[in-house]
């Protein structure tokens, strides 16, 4: 019988490996096309501050890279420690986006980082500036190839199972490429760290004016995060719908639970944008409700339902049956591989092969199963309601939270009115962590949503844990904790060194004199 | 002086003096990043060999996972071909 804590322990330390991973990932996403502009504008003006402001938060961004990189390889171990039948299982999948992510994008994006700090002067003006937006495609082209690997997990695309290698294997890697749920995860996801990196320079260079520092370059810094800013936000929430679109479709469970929709309504649904779900009654206490909005959301028309939880477990018992039957066909193909008859049951049942070994976390053979084994096992793909209903909500709020900030200081900025109300810079200041936050919830909307299933309908997370004991898991947690824990307080403590000196006091930029030997002209203010 | 415009006549550079980067901040910012890697590397490595490499080599073998999925006692066919 599978050992819950070890799943649980597995589960928890791949958990806080990927959230650590993910604090440094959506800012290099973000802070890059910044430098990318600050540059371009540089090239195309001459003017200095723009080089100044580059190399500027090219030094913050550097500490985030250096810092970022290599933090996400711990969960390639675990793959490998603890995740070992999840490995094999669809290892020839997922492993392949992953080793495409690091021969091209991560190979470009960290050989041109080093030109970018290395190569002020030895390149030219535009064949720097190239080199800033290989980085920046390199550092999104990397994302681009992680999420098509977690997109498999979540809408498993062009593979079949093998009974003979008991994993899954690829049917067509174009289905894997162009997964509908890819293209869905990366343009939110990018356009997320976007939003991270306009508010990182924001909210610092809001610091900077309430301190009276560096004031031209936090000014005009300002200006483009506020721009880029209030792009980004708008397109979060715009491509969040086409992501919320894509999860109706194919992970309804998820959805269900996100809107803690207990039954399934008439079309269009209401959307809750407050309640208590309540897991044990079934229903959501105090609910709020929005006619139309969820249906419109989640269907993008007015008369196509929305299946409700109980629906989709009385639909997940039927489908845990056809899975028992696939599992009964499988067992006589590995006594037997010519067994025609299996091979036809299995090839009419197979698609629920996940289904029947869902049963395999409270009996040794689901063939045994009986039906209440089978009623808890529909009833554990229920993903943790609360958790996501609340989740999604406090992510949603922060995206039009940021719609409105940005939108304030692209307002202030047009009207060149910045410096002048320092609420809106305390504002922008204390603003700083909600990004990461909303980021992180969105990391739990998608990834705790999609519990029970490693793979959705394909993998029980609970089967892919390798044979550990609870003793090694629970020691490299403790590492994994100590580890991350040490460079948190290294990086913290670096960033914050860097941010307090600032440009003057690196001697990036001189204040009120734009004092520079041979750059005050090109100044033209402060 | 002489240094200087000879530097920059070496090399196609935005501005006459050299770069920020090499200069003594620069460096130490050079410095910082570098020891914070060397730090990242040590604690990977420890983490490798205190977590990671001491971890069994699970079997994954198709009976193996035949059995971790539920005891199949079937011979062991050769992995070729698609499925049925």
């Amino acid at each position: 019988m599978i050992d819950s804590t070890v799943v649980d322990l597995s589960r928890l330390q791949f958990a806080i490996t990927a959230l650590y991973h993910f604090l440094f990932v959506p800012l290099t996403l973000g802070l890059v096309w910044l430098l990318a502009i600050m540059e371009t504008v540089y090239v195309m003006t001459g003017r200095e501050i723009w080089k100044r402001m580059t190399q500027f938060w090219g030094v913050l961004f550097g500490i985030n890279f250096a810092m970022g990189v290599a933090t996400g390889i711990t969960m390639e171990f675990q793959f490998g420690t603890n995740w070992a039948y999840y490995a094999h299982y669809v290892g020839d999948i997922f492993g392949t986006p992953l080793a495409i992510e690091g021969l091209m994008a991560f190979f470009l994006e960290s050989t041109f980082v080093g030109l970018f700090f290395f190569g002020w002067d030895r390149l030219s003006k535009v064949g720097h500036l190239v080199v800033t937006w290989l980085v920046a495609l390199g550092s999104n082209l990397s994302a681009l190839w992680i999420l098509i690997a977690n997109a498999w997990m979540q809408y498993p695309v062009g593979a079949r199972f093998n009974f003979r290698t008991m994993r899954m294997e690829v049917e067509s890697f174009t289905d894997v490429l162009f997964n509908p749920v890819a293209q869905a995860k990366f343009v939110h996801t990018v356009s997320a760290g976007y939003v991270v990196g306009a508010m990182f320079v924001l909210s610092i260079s809001a610091w900077y004016l309430l301190r009276g520092r560096n004031v031209a370059l936090a000014k005009r810094s300002l200006t483009v995060a506020a721009s880029f800013g209030l792009a980004s936000a708008l397109s979060v929430v715009v491509l969040g719908d086409e992501s919320g679109y894509t999860v109706s479709e194919n992970q309804k469970m998820k959805l269900a639970a996100i809107e803690a929709m207990w039954h399934t309504e008439e079309p269009p649904a209401a959307f809750t944008i407050f309640g208590f779900p309540d897991v044990a009654e079934r229903t959501t206490h105090l609910a709020v409700r929005i006619p139309y909005v969820m249906g419109l959301i989640g269907t993008h028309s007015i008369d196509r339902a929305m299946p409700g939880i109980e629906e989709l477990v009385h639909e997940a018992e039927h489908r845990i049956d056809r899975g028992i039957a696939a599992y009964a066909a499988l067992q006589k193909l590995r006594a037997n591989p010519d067994d025609h008859d299996a091979a036809l049951s299995f090839e009419a049942n197979s698609d629920d092969l996940g289904y029947g070994l869902l049963l395999l976390r409270r009996v040794d053979d689901p063939t045994k199963a009986t039906r209440e084994d089978i009623a808890a096992a529909a009833a554990s793909t229920i993903p943790n309601v609360p958790v996501l209903f609340w989740s999604f909500r406090l992510m949603v709020a922060c995206g039009f939270y940021f719609i409105a900030l940005f939108g304030a200081a692209f307002w202030l900025a047009s009207r060149r009115q910045l410096g002048d109300h320092r609420w809106f810079l305390r504002l922008a200041l204390y603003s700083l962590p909600l990004p990461w936050v909303a980021s992180e919830l969105g990391w739990i909307v998608a990834e705790y949503g999609r519990q029970p299933w490693a793979i959705e309908g394909i993998l029980p997370t609970a089967l892919g844990v390798s044979s550990v004991s609870r003793v090694q898991i629970a020691t490299s947690l403790a590492g994994f904790v100590f580890f991350y824990t040490v460079l948190a307080i290294v990086d913290v403590a670096l960033l914050r060194k860097y941010i307090k000196r600032g440009p003057d006091g690196l001697g990036l930029w001189r204040q009120k004199t734009g004092a520079l030997p041979g750059a005050a002209a090109a100044a033209g203010d402060d | 002086m002489a240094n200087s415009n000879a530097l920059s006549s070496a090399a196609p550079t935005a501005s006459a003096r050299p770069d920020w980067f090499r200069s003594r901040g620069g460096r130490r910012y050079g410095r910082d990043i570098a020891v914070l890697l060397v730090l990242k590397l040590v604690l990977l490595a420890l983490l490798w060999a205190l977590a990671v490499r001491p971890a069994p080599r699970a079997d994954t073998s198709p009976a193996a996972v035949a059995h971790h999925l539920g005891g199949a006692t079937g011979p062991v066919p050769a992995p070729e071909g698609g499925g049925p």
